[in-house]
């Protein structure tokens, strides 16, 4: 009971907009966290009715502990994210002094926001950003089929330096991939010039930046999309393929009639996860391309122009007010995923 | 607080008043300061034969050295000159007699053709001379860095980055900056102080820390370890004897010429997006007219808010 309970609720964390989802979702059971969520929304309003009896006072110690059990986890939540969420709702209406202070304006910050000529620009990279990201995906089944099919110590071997990168702290990566791309003494640009290629400056020339960052975000995403990827697989049972086989279905036929249909409840979480995560995106824009980079105005996300109001101009309220909106984006963007889910997740 | 503050040290305390008409102050335990200076690379200047920069350099020698030190087969800049400010722009500006926000804080410097003289000097080493690394080259590494490399034979620098190129033992030396087209030397000067949050909940414990932070032991560590110049009065032989491989003293020198680093009430507000149109100045997709006219508008905007 508990464990589906927690479904949901994961899955609402990851709807409002936290980074931390992934953590919070145990990566074990993927499938679940899945499953339960849509069942949710499906019937959000009927479900309390049908579960009347389950409230009477013969349960109400049980319930009660439960209470207690799940304080730990809700106590943060609420602490944590949704008094900020309220807080940072209050604070969008109001402007800030730069010594402190706050103004009541009304609906200025989110007028000055929507008609930031940065605007366009930001939202197209994150957008872009995104959907980069999202390429990520069929790249992680591949590598998550390949991997599947080894086994032994080699198996393990090759997770751990596909997960490298995702344990690997953030600033550090940057500083890296950062090297890897300088445009005069990078590695990548030294093999390219091997085969003749003059390679560009790809963090400080507008035209690249996104497409450099994306990579360095698929490159990260990747492990923790296999792992998620290698248990949906493993939760395929081994008949069906035999069956298709004896029916004389080839591997190809039976990727897209087998695997892709039942991991499908693995790519609808991951696809989730991944949209949110790259309507996120700052980390890569402020440690990879620095403050004074030529290309910074090109490549700039909605997630970076929080940052430069928030903490560079001292404007909280609009801060505050592009953390309003840019949650109600991904909430709404949410929401119709799991509306479009119906017609392509199938769940066993 | 502030009282206590007087009490205790009538003579190194420093009223920062932000804007002459705002209605309160701040009071701050100065740390330290810092100036600019014309840092070159002897071994480079050396091998194209040319003089090092001294006191008499006006920015027309700078002109001429650079085109003899620029190597471009060997990968050698004669300068790095990026769209930094404290380093670079607000010191040519400076010098060409232009200015950055007007005496009473309320208006932009970057409407004044010699505020864009100033500009145009450290822009035409990229662009016109190309004796500079580009804006991109710059960003993806670092002029400090190109400096310390020896991929650039000079750089305007303050001394805050001496220990950089000291632990490079870069065989370099430090000249005062050049002087503008009228004989103009200029240089902004930066200090930094430790201020106690108003509304602490621990003001003893933060006072006495502060307190040592002023004192002499404490700026003698920042002065003999060669980390930046003390605020302490009489310190400041000592920071120079850190580093004797360097005449460090053209940074004490050039106190004569410093004028302080522009600030406002709320200074963040127009120094981001003065920065954002500089690069893309420097990044070629603005040319320096309309960036400085742009500046000017957003600055005079932002400060007629504070």
């Amino acid at each position: 009971m508990s464990a589906i309970e927690s479904g949901p609720a994961a899955a609402a964390t990851a709807a409002a907009a936290t980074a931390t989802a992934p953590a919070t979702v145990p990566a074990a059971t993927p499938a679940t966290a899945g499953a339960a969520g849509p069942a949710r929304t499906r019937t959000p309003a009927r479900r309390p009715v049908s579960r009347r009896p389950r409230f009477s006072r013969a349960h109400w110690r049980e319930w009660a502990w439960g209470y207690v059990m799940i304080a730990p986890l809700s106590v943060g939540l609420v602490l944590f994210y949704l008094w900020p969420i309220v807080q940072s709702a209050y604070f969008s209406f109001t402007e800030w002094g730069a010594f402190g202070g706050q103004e009541w304006v009304g609906f200025k910050n989110y007028s000055d926001f929507l008609s930031d000529p940065q605007l366009p620009r930001a939202a197209w990279n994150t957008i872009k950003y995104a959907l980069i990201i999202l390429v990520g995906i069929p790249v992680s089944i591949v590598f998550a089929s390949l991997l599947n099919q080894v086994s032994g110590k080699y198996a393990t071997l090759y997770r751990i330096l596909y997960f490298l990168p995702v344990v690997s702290m953030p600033a550090a990566v940057a500083m890296v991939w950062r090297w890897l791309y300088n445009g005069d003494y990078g590695l990548i640009n030294y093999l390219l010039s091997l085969v003749g290629i003059h390679g560009p400056h790809w963090v400080s020339d507008g035209r690249y930046t996104i497409w450099a960052l994306g990579l360095v975000g698929i490159w990260g995403s990747l492990g923790y999309n296999m792992i998620i990827f290698a248990a949906g697989l493993k939760n395929i049972p081994r008949q069906y393929y035999e069956a298709s086989a004896l029916d004389g279905a080839g591997r190809v036929r039976q990727f897209f009639a087998i695997t892709l249909p039942l991991l499908s409840p693995s790519i609808f979480f991951v696809s989730v996860l991944s949209v949110i995560g790259g309507l996120q995106m700052f980390d890569l824009v402020l440690m990879m391309l620095g403050k004074t980079n030529p290309a910074l105005a090109d490549s700039k996300t909605i997630a970076y122009l929080f940052y430069e109001d928030a903490f560079v101009t001292g404007n909280q309220g609009l801060a505050a007010a592009i953390a309003v909106v840019h949650t109600l984006v991904l909430l709404a963007l949410t929401a119709v995923q799991f509306r479009l889910q119906k017609r392509w997740v199938h769940y066993g | 607080m502030a009282d206590a503050f007087h009490a205790a040290h009538p003579d190194i305390t420093i009223d920062i008043q932000l804007t002459p008409n705002a209605d309160y102050w701040q009071y701050g335990m100065p740390k330290d300061f810092d100036t600019v200076g014309l840092w070159y690379n002897k071994k480079l200047f050396d091998a194209a034969g040319v003089k090092y920069p001294d006191a008499t350099w006006t920015w027309q020698n700078v002109i001429d050295a650079v085109q003899k030190l620029t190597d471009p087969g060997k990968g050698v800049w004669g300068i790095a000159s990026p769209d930094w400010t404290q380093e670079n722009l607000f010191n040519t500006i400076l010098q060409a007699g232009g200015s950055i926000i007007g005496a009473d804080k309320k208006k932009s410097g970057f409407d004044d053709p010699k505020t864009l003289a100033g500009l145009q000097y450290a822009l035409d080493f990229v662009t016109k001379y190309k004796v500079s690394p580009t804006a991109q080259q710059m960003t993806d590494t670092q002029p400090d860095q190109l400096f310390a490399s020896g991929k650039a034979a000079m750089f305007a620098d303050g001394d805050y980055d001496l220990p950089e190129y000291k632990a490079a033992g870069l065989d370099a030396d430090v000249a005062p900056l050049p002087a503008g087209p009228d004989g103009k030397h200029a240089t902004v000067i930066n200090g930094l102080a430790n201020v106690v949050y108003a509304k602490t909940k621990h003001p003893a414990a933060a006072w006495e820390w502060v307190e040592y932070l002023g004192s002499k032991e404490a700026n003698e560590i920042q002065a003999k370890t060669g980390t930046v110049i003390p605020a302490y009065n009489g310190l400041s032989a000592d920071w120079v004897a850190s580093a004797p491989q360097y005449h460090l003293q053209t940074f004490i020198d050039q106190l004569d010429v410093a004028v302080p680093y522009p600030v406002s009430k709320n200074t963040a507000a127009w120094t981001k997006p003065m920065q954002d149109t500089l690069d893309q100045i420097w990044g070629g997709k603005l040319d320096v007219q309309t960036g400085a006219k742009q500046i000017a508008d957003q600055m005079n905007a932002a400060l007629a808010k504070e």
